[in-house]
């Protein structure tokens, strides 16, 4: 039996990394807490934030905090009926709080709903991409294939840096179902950036094995930008007007114009791999 | 194929076939990337192949209507009208299934 406490390297070592490719990197973010210092997720405008924005399309849904509170929190009702309504509704009021600049937002209860969501576990299996751990993404360098290029030695690999992006996106926002019911579509749906640690490994070359510990980090960007409103945003608040449509004009008003500052999420998993070194 | 039988799939088809435009316009048109902007290749590429077929979709639709009206159905436009309908139903399933399995539909990695 292999006791993994012996092969614990000396600090976590970045295996894998993925960017979202739409991102339009403006903003850099350090995270002291999960991240080493030399590593920073840069993220888009939808981390800005401000006061009396001139808003870029219809009038606004509310004039006060009060009144726009009231309506951003109608997407939790929508949009988190199903499950996870409580954890939705948390990170809303971490929003609400009101703080003067950007904060993360991490939870036990979003780490385990990353860990048993079908794309994530995809997606962890992918960045490893051994043949005995399915999904594999085939044709691509990933962690398996990078230490193999390194003859087994972690220390010398290089980084897949080409990863594809996760994403919270089951189901359909018009059933709200999925993703859209539970919370996860609107608390994060596209992860932005992926960062992977190898926390253990080591290689036997004798029986030709390596076991791997890989932690793995998702961050997103609680916040919204022009582009977001634009397209999903209502120009007022009128009898014709859609509720998820008016929260989201409410969410923009009280970040761009009111002062808010988003929230980076983050979630972490980890995962254990015994794979032939072949 | 009898009148009847003509009048009542053109009604049926042209119901279905703008019910269907209505439907995927919602799933895959509607909404997507709420409430962030993210879009996945797949999302994206189906989106934009529904974006191009819908309105000759929904065409068809209309087609079909006015052919349960007419007075004269002829067998042949029928069939081939009919035929339309079918082969970009199987395309649409050969496309969504082709590209669901060779991009990232969320699963990234």
């Amino acid at each position: 039996m292999l006791n993994l406490n012996f092969c614990k390297l000396l600090r976590p070592k970045l295996v894998a990394f993925a960017q979202d490719s739409y991102l339009d990197p403006t903003t850099e973010f350090i995270d002291n807490e999960a991240l080493p210092s030399c590593v920073a997720p840069i993220f888009g405008p939808d981390l800005n934030y401000g006061l009396r924005r001139k808003i870029p399309y219809g009038s606004g849904v509310g004039a006060t905090e009060a009144e726009l509170k009231s309506k951003i929190l109608q997407l939790v009702n929508i949009f988190a009926s199903d499950a996870n309504t409580d954890l939705t509704s948390d990170l809303f009021n971490s929003f609400l709080k009101k703080n003067n600049e950007v904060k993360v937002f991490s939870d036990q209860r979003l780490n385990t709903l990353a860990s048993n969501h079908q794309n994530i576990k995809s997606f962890c299996n992918r960045a490893l991409s051994a043949p005995e751990h399915p999904p594999i993404t085939a044709g691509q360098t990933r962690i398996h294939q990078a230490l193999k290029n390194a003859n087994w030695s972690i220390e010398n690999i290089n980084v897949p840096i080409n990863l594809g992006v996760p994403a919270f996106n089951n189901g359909t926002p018009f059933l709200r179902s999925g993703d859209y019911g539970n919370g996860l579509g609107l608390m994060i749906n596209g992860i932005q950036y992926v960062y992977v640690f190898a926390t253990s490994y080591n290689y036997f070359p004798d029986i030709e094995k390596y076991i791997i510990n890989l932690d793995y980090y998702f961050y997103d960007v609680f916040g919204l930008d022009d582009d977001d409103l634009l397209e999903f945003g209502a120009k007022g608040d009128g009898l014709f007007s859609r509720a998820d449509s008016v929260g989201i004009t409410a969410w923009w008003q009280l970040q761009h114009q009111f002062g808010y500052a988003p929230l980076v999420t983050r979630c972490k998993v980890s995962r254990s791999y015994e794979v032939a070194a072949i | 194929m009898k009148i009847i039988g003509k009048r009542v799939l053109s009604y049926f088809l042209g119901t279905f076939t703008l019910l269907l435009s209505i439907t995927l316009y919602l799933f895959f048109i509607d909404k997507v990337g709420f409430a962030d902007g993210y879009i996945s290749e797949y999302q994206l590429v189906m989106k934009k192949y529904f974006q191009l077929t819908l309105i000759p979709l929904s065409l068809l639709g209309i087609y079909f209507f006015i052919l349960g009206h007419k007075r004269k159905r002829e067998s042949k436009t029928m069939i081939l009208s009919t035929s339309l309908f079918f082969l970009y139903l199987l395309i649409t399933l050969i496309i969504a299934k082709y590209f669901y399995t060779t991009l990232n539909y969320g699963q990234g990695g």
